[in-house]
């Protein structure tokens, strides 16, 4: 993976670190081992919430978070610890964790971060690149790497040449905050677990040798003295290179590639076409001069150009920018950033009407009751 | 001048180029769709107004310039430089349709050919990527959903391959080809309305011959006049005969056989207007409504999750089949 080459750390959308809360009936206690909360987009294109030991390379925790889903949320009753929850809305699911980092000021600015992670992922595209800041890298840097990117000469060698090159004139973001970490490793934690009150370890702070970060600051950036406003790089063009760089991640990382047509293939089509129900639901959405009988419907769907349809559909779907396109079927447009979290965004909201549907039942027989 | 649109990539269809032109305004045209040149089959789809040839590159042939020079002084004929890539078989249409004077233009496209008479081919190029009509017309034989058509082209960098679209016609006594990555147009030397198609033949297979082996696959077009019109000005034209003829006339039998043979025709060529209208409109449908419905219903049938995990499942081994 490009970006796993180079040293320090890999760069998620958010990051800080925290431990892990073990619970014991109505208590929750804390697990000692020094982690790390990041979030990313994973390679279905949805939100990941991951918790994992800071010197460990797999996570422990990886909650798959669809928007409205769920927040994170400081718990005031701790009152000697730092202890966060996330709250699942549409179950009783909580995970307790710790801030592990010295400094709280930082804490309510993280779960902000969190929350809107998780409730509008497309914002990962713009804040999560913003370590660097485009003022500062040269335009012509910028030029040689978006030209090589679209004539397929980038390789990895020269990528990673360019990147640090631009991160040489970059603000300094995470490699200070990874060395924070490291200062951290030996701060030692005191835990104080009463019996009756749920309550989570405490931090000692610890005296750091150099000024703290957090994970996500932009500190000041030095300007370069020689570089004038006309030499600057607009922040889309840095998107653009952004969007490169993901792309090439992506298929480093053997991306899945789902095909609609997969899952829409004859023998699935055909079955459907069996059902009455399923047959009347359908044609509305057929082309105008078309008959309403099975026949028809089946011909229409097992046509090439249906299959066309899909092939494109599927296509459109892999460049991810179908976010508002997605929202006028009801879904979250991070349904549109894939065709896998198409689908996933489908049966999720499936799954959600069907349990509602089930408990509204159950209160009227509550009431009847 | 304002920035050229989005031009889709559309099939090489008879169909599709059909009513590409109808759409456009003309009246009177279709392309048909032709197996071979010979005497035969060109003098059944008389009259021929022009043939295009089309090919595709096969990676590794580079698409450089033909070896015959292009001609000057050629000011009488529209020839257009091939500006955008996706918009090449609807540019050889046109550079048909707009260097035949017998073909009904209709407004739009006669006044666009008066309206670019002087241009520079380059210029003539440039026009016909900017004009709306043209570009809506052709991009309505894209993918489903317009919008999706905007943001995205499923086959943009996805085919190494090239498409190269050749036209050949008569103008004023001679025979051309009219190539949109060349310089110019090419005069093949003299013909006549009645046996352009022999040379034209020859033409191509010498084209062919140059091309050598197997990785050139192609395809031939001839625009035609509109069969349906044909036929029913033999009709006419028989029937007329018949009316001077008394009832018990011996020439009656051939006459009504072959009446009866020309009806036959008619029926299929209109049987194959309907297979291609309805080909067309199940093109231009926006299927995108009705996928999420199919979606929708197996998300309710308790069957799309373990379909989603399949489709993943496929699509990591044809990743790692790649590599």
């Amino acid at each position: 993976m490009v970006l796993n080459l180079y040293q320090p750390a890999q760069r998620h959308l958010v990051q800080f670190n925290a431990g892990k809360c073990i619970r014991e009936g109505n208590l929750v206690k804390p697990d000692l081992r020094k982690g790390m909360i990041y979030m990313d987009q994973g390679e279905d294109q949805l939100m990941h919430f991951y918790w994992k030991e800071r010197n460990s390379s797999e996570p422990e925790d990886n909650l798959i978070i669809f928007p409205d889903e769920a927040e994170l949320v400081h718990v005031p009753e701790c009152t000697t610890g730092r202890v966060i929850v996330l709250k699942f809305k549409t179950s009783s699911e909580r995970w307790f964790y710790w801030m592990q980092h010295k400094k709280d000021d930082e804490d309510e600015e993280l779960i902000k971060r969190v929350n809107t992670l998780i409730d509008n992922p497309s914002s990962a595209m713009d804040d999560g690149a913003m370590d660097i800041d485009p003022q500062n890298i040269e335009m012509e840097l910028m030029q040689r790497l978006m030209g090589s990117a679209s004539d397929g000469s980038l390789t990895e060698e020269s990528l990673m040449e360019l990147f640090s090159q631009a991160r040489g004139h970059a603000s300094r973001g995470q490699e200070e905050a990874t060395e924070t970490d490291d200062n951290t490793t030996t701060a030692t934690v005191a835990p104080s677990v009463t019996d009756t009150v749920t309550t989570v370890a405490d931090v000692t702070a610890q005296t750091p040798e150099k000024s703290q970060e957090a994970a996500v600051s932009t500190a000041d950036t030095p300007k370069q003295s020689e570089q004038g406003a006309s030499s600057a790089v607009s922040a889309e063009q840095y998107q653009q290179l952004q969007s490169i760089l993901d792309s090439m991640q992506q298929q480093q990382q053997g991306r899945s590639s789902v095909q609609l047509n997969d899952v829409l293939n004859t023998q699935v089509l055909s079955a459907l076409l069996d059902d009455p129900a399923v047959c009347s639901s359908l044609y509305p959405h057929l082309p105008d001069q078309t008959e309403h009988t099975p026949a028809q419907l089946r011909q229409v769907v097992l046509s090439p150009q249906f299959q066309q349809a899909l092939h494109g559909f599927t296509s459109a779907l892999q460049s991810g920018q179908l976010g508002p396109l997605i929202q006028q079927f009801g879904l979250d447009a991070s349904s549109g950033l894939s065709p896998e979290a198409f689908l996933r965004g489908i049966e999720h909201k499936v799954r959600e009407n069907q349990q509602n549907a089930s408990s509204n039942k159950d209160e009227d027989h509550m009431d009847e009751s | 001048m304002a920035e050229a649109g989005n031009w889709c990539l559309i099939e090489s269809d008879p169909g599709v180029f059909t009513e590409l032109i109808s759409g456009m305004g003309v009246h009177g045209v279709q392309m048909e769709e032709v197996w071979s040149l010979d005497s035969e089959s060109m003098e059944r789809l008389k009259p021929v107004y022009g043939l295009i040839f089309l090919f595709k590159w096969q990676q590794g042939h580079s698409a450089t310039a033909e070896p015959t020079q292009p001609d000057g002084g050629n000011d009488h004929i529209f020839f257009a430089q091939q500006v955008i890539h996706n918009a090449c078989a609807t540019q050889a249409i046109l550079s048909i349709l707009l260097n035949r004077p017998d073909i009904d233009l209709g407004p739009e496209l006669s006044n666009f050919k008066e309206f670019t008479a002087d241009f520079s081919p380059d210029m003539k190029g440039l026009a016909i990527s900017n004009s709306d009509l043209i570009r809506s017309v052709h991009n309505s034989f894209a993918r489903s959903d317009p919008f999706v058509n905007e943001m995205h082209d499923p086959n943009a960098g996805k085919d190494e391959d090239v498409y190269h679209f050749i036209a050949y016609l008569p103008i004023h006594g001679a025979l051309y080809e009219l190539d949109g990555l060349s310089q110019g147009p090419v005069n093949l030397g003299p013909c006549d309305e009645d046996h352009w198609t022999d040379q034209a033949n020859e033409a191509i297979q010498q084209r062919m011959a140059r091309y050598g082996d197997t990785e050139l696959h192609f395809s031939l077009m001839a625009l035609t006049r509109d069969r349906l019109d044909t036929y029913q000005e033999q009709l006419d034209e028989i029937d007329a005969l018949m009316l001077s003829l008394p009832d018990d006339a011996p020439e009656r039998r051939q006459f009504n056989s072959n009446r009866m043979e020309i009806e036959h025709h008619m029926q299929l060529e209109q049987e194959k207007r309907s297979r291609w209208h309805r080909e067309n409109t199940l093109r231009k449908h926006n299927f995108i409504p009705m996928i999420y419905q199919l979606l929708h219903t197996l998300a309710e049938k308790k069957q799309l999750d373990p379909l989603i995990t399949e489709a993943v499942d496929k699509g990591k081994k044809r990743n790692a089949a790649k590599q």
